[in-house]
């Protein structure tokens, strides 16, 4: 069976994207059953990576599993959305043994659940006590500001605007000088003209 | 929990002459004999993908070449063709000729370093001293061509930054010429040595029923007899009109994944020599994105695909419509080597063999934690 | 490159105190001052560094050190613990993860002990200044003697940052670990700001008690 046709059978709808890539939006009760018909019967039998994007303005998450088959020449990529708040998965690392390090990783970065899952702990960061950092709600701008504030300048230092300011304006009157001189020669050239070409004629 | 109950744990740590960068790995032992072991890492971890969410697309180009560190060339390739993906940029025939020998010079070199790290991993401090020498010549090369000896800065979404120097071609013919002597004295040194063969095969055997499934990627994946390789599998720039090999081995081993190594290295410079018959004299640099600090991403996703020089590096990028870009999301080979493959390779096996089963496997920590 | 002021004598000398006194008694002064010299003449041209790559800077380490911009020739040498170590290189940024075992390792070395920072991201951020898990003043922490710019310096770069170490060292002047013991408090206080409170106990200043105990 084609894969369009039988997504169209679950309701369901394949965008083609370019040459190899494939897309498809699921929710979230239908995922696990997709992603099995999708091993056993198209042959998509490699997990990728699993992604995930913070929508804060619609408050869910998107996550992406990205299939390949075992030809290694199309992906596929299932979406799905869930809920900010109580933000949970099933976990794949019964089908797929590098799902546990994916999944790991982003229930730290991001604060997903997986119940089930053997190792829940840190992967990146020690001893973080804040919010998941790559949720769009974390401001790391603040945060570098109030931890690590910049080294001080030099005391020798200029000030930036000032001193274009200075340079522009030098600028202009150098402009301004040159046009003077240009157009001072240009009247003592013609004080001399005339009386050149009366004396031509003669 | 009966298996561990006399063993030491020590660290195989952070700071230690026999791994390949800034990580740790955990290890229990009996006597010598490992009974479990457990990788930490996040001692180079700087959060790219919230730096890159401030950024627009010209900012966030100068800084993802430093994702990878050993290898940043893959990285760009990808970041550029990710964007190109989604505004539907086209680039011309030059343009693709420079990126894809770009590619594969880098690849050369990276190579090159692999092969000072698996020596020296075994206590074969001559090749080291030679090799990452003659890396350095191609380094030279790419300071000629982009400025930069490794962080070149160069593939830019739309083509490349710069046209090649006069005489450039001559030059990397002269280096392949040379490299082509020297692989056969590595061959002799190296490849054919009793020692490494005593002490590489048999060691570190992946199982080649589970190496698709569980995404293993490059010169694993290759030396279990398995002919793949995303450049002839999902073609890019120019490898579907270029000919070249895939080579591959039945064993598994440490050694295997050496001489798989050793043939692309072969088929590289088979590459580059084709590149400099045809590449075109005439042709455009660039294609100018206007007003390029206001160039707005589409609201899509897209999903790229690399060939780096240890495996398939996959890119996830995602635009909303402003200038800055959404999310980007990096999966480098050695995040599933790492830990996956890694943990249950190590089990009864050796301590003196676990720097050179890092070696082998190609295990970059930069890119496992970004 | 920048470091301590210059000009900053070393008061004890390598010697310590007590060993001078006995050279003053005995009206061998000149002796004292000579060996000091020819001590500090030997140590300038055997640095060893420690086996430690931190950072993206690591990638120029191998280079610098094989055949062709040999840094042998200067008595530079790798080896792998800190107790055998007279340098630590720290190639790049700093997670808080890594400086962690930065300061360990750094207290493990024996005096007299050297940093080199590479590259602008411990001076003042570099391109990592908006991560939330890298540092930015790296002189804060732990003193740094020898910083040398550039992303990535090149192997002839930190060759010219030998030098100047070797120099430095030659005309005696006041080194970083020298520095760190006489403003311990401060350097622990901004250790503890940066990384939360979770900072190992002292390596070494606890256990001699050199500073009352009273720092862990």
């Amino acid at each position: 069976m084609d894969l369009a046709s039988k997504l169209e059978k679950l309701s369901l709808e394949l965008v083609q994207k370019n040459d190899y890539l494939y897309k498809v939006s699921v929710k979230i009760d239908q995922l696990e059953s997709l992603l099995l018909s999708f091993i056993n019967e198209f042959n998509y039998i490699t997990l990728d990576s699993i992604n995930c994007r913070d929508d804060l303005e619609d408050g869910l998450f998107t996550i992406t599993y990205c299939l390949q088959t075992e030809a290694r020449d199309h992906i596929v990529m299932v979406q799905t959305s869930i809920e900010r708040e109580t933000a949970s998965l099933p976990t794949m690392h019964t089908i797929w043994p590098q799902a546990e390090i994916m999944e790991r990783e982003m229930h730290e970065m991001f604060g997903v659940d997986f119940p089930g899952h053997p190792t829940l702990i840190d992967f990146a960061l020690e001893y973080w006590d804040n919010i998941p950092p790559l949720r769009r709600d974390f401001d790391t701008l603040e945060y570098v500001n109030s931890m690590n504030p910049f080294r001080g300048q030099r005391t020798d230092a200029l000030d930036t605007k000032e001193e274009m300011k200075k340079k522009r304006e030098a600028k202009k009157a150098a402009k301004l000088k040159a046009e003077q001189e240009a157009a001072a020669k240009a009247a003592q050239e013609e004080q001399n003209n005339p009386k050149q070409e009366v004396s031509g004629d003669e | 929990m009966n298996d561990l109950k006399n063993t030491i744990k020590i660290f195989h740590g952070p700071q230690h002459p026999g791994i390949t960068g800034n990580m740790s790995v955990e290890l229990d032992l009996l006597g010598e004999t490992i009974k479990r072991a457990r990788v930490h890492v996040g001692y180079l971890h700087r959060g790219f993908e919230k730096l890159v969410e401030r950024r627009t697309v010209v900012q966030a180009f100068t800084i993802v070449c430093r994702i990878c560190v050993p290898e940043p060339d893959p990285n760009e390739e990808n970041f550029a063709r990710a964007v190109e993906n989604l505004a539907g940029l086209e680039i011309s025939e030059k343009a693709k000729y420079i990126r894809t020998m770009v590619l594969e010079m880098q690849r050369l070199a990276n190579l090159f370093l692999w092969m000072g790290g698996q020596a020296g991993s075994i206590g074969l401090g001559l090749i080291p001293q030679w090799s990452v020498c003659d890396r350095d010549y191609m380094l030279d090369l790419f300071e000629e061509l982009t400025g930069g000896r490794v962080y070149h800065m160069y593939a830019f979404p739309g083509g490349v930054r710069r046209d090649l120097p006069d005489g450039f071609l001559d030059k990397l013919s002269d280096l392949l010429d040379y490299y082509e002597k020297r692989i056969i004295v590595y061959n002799n040194t190296f490849f054919d040595n009793v020692i490494f063969k005593k002490r590489a095969i048999g060691v570190g055997i992946v199982n080649r029923d589970e190496v698709l499934k569980n995404a293993y990627v490059g010169q694993t994946m290759r030396a279990c007899g398995i002919k793949k390789d995303v450049r002839k599998d999902m073609p890019y720039l120019m490898y579907d009109k270029l000919d070249f090999d895939i080579p591959i081995q039945q064993d598994g081993d440490v050694y295997a994944r050496a001489l798989v190594r050793r043939d692309e290295m072969i088929q590289s410079i088979r590459i580059l020599r084709q590149i400099i018959e045809q590449m075109p004299e005439e042709g455009d640099i660039l294609q100018k994105i206007q007003k390029h600090r206001k160039f707005k991403l589409p609201a899509d996703d897209t999903y790229v695909q690399t060939e780096s020089a240890r495996g398939a590096m996959s890119y996830y990028m995602a635009g909303d419509g402003s200038e800055k870009i959404r999310r980007m999301q990096v999966r480098g080979p050695s995040l599933v080597h790492a830990y996956t493959l890694l943990e249950k390779l190590l089990v009864d096996s050796e301590l003196a063999d676990v720097a050179m089963t890092m070696n082998s496997l190609g295990i970059c920590p930069p890119e496992i934690e970004r | 490159m920048f470091g301590l002021d210059k000009g900053d004598k070393m008061e004890s000398g390598f010697y310590g105190s007590s060993l001078k006194c006995k050279f003053e008694e005995s009206g061998l002064a000149n002796t004292h001052a000579i060996m000091e010299k020819a001590v500090r003449w030997f140590e300038s041209r055997s640095i060893f560094v420690v086996a430690y790559g931190t950072g993206c800077g690591a990638i120029e380490m191998p280079p610098t050190f094989t055949s062709r911009y040999d840094a042998e020739r200067m008595g530079v040498v790798g080896v792998a613990t800190p107790r055998q170590a007279d340098l630590i290189i720290l190639s790049g940024y700093l997670a808080y993860k890594t400086l962690r075992r930065v300061i360990r390792t750094y207290e493990q070395m024996q005096k007299p002990r050297y940093i080199m920072s590479l590259g602008s991201c411990p001076i003042n951020g570099g391109m990592y200044w908006d991560s939330y898990n890298t540092i930015k003043k790296l002189d804060d922490y732990i003193p740094v003697d020898v910083a040398v710019t550039g992303c990535m310096p090149r192997p002839e770069a930190v060759i010219d940052g030998f030098v100047l170490l070797q120099e430095r060292i030659r005309n005696g002047e006041k080194a970083g670990w020298e520095k760190y013991d006489e403003n311990l408090k401060f350097y622990k206080d901004n250790q503890k700001r940066v990384l939360g409170g979770h900072v190992d106990p002292a390596y070494e200043t606890d256990w001699y008690n050199l500073n009352g105990g009273g720092i862990a």
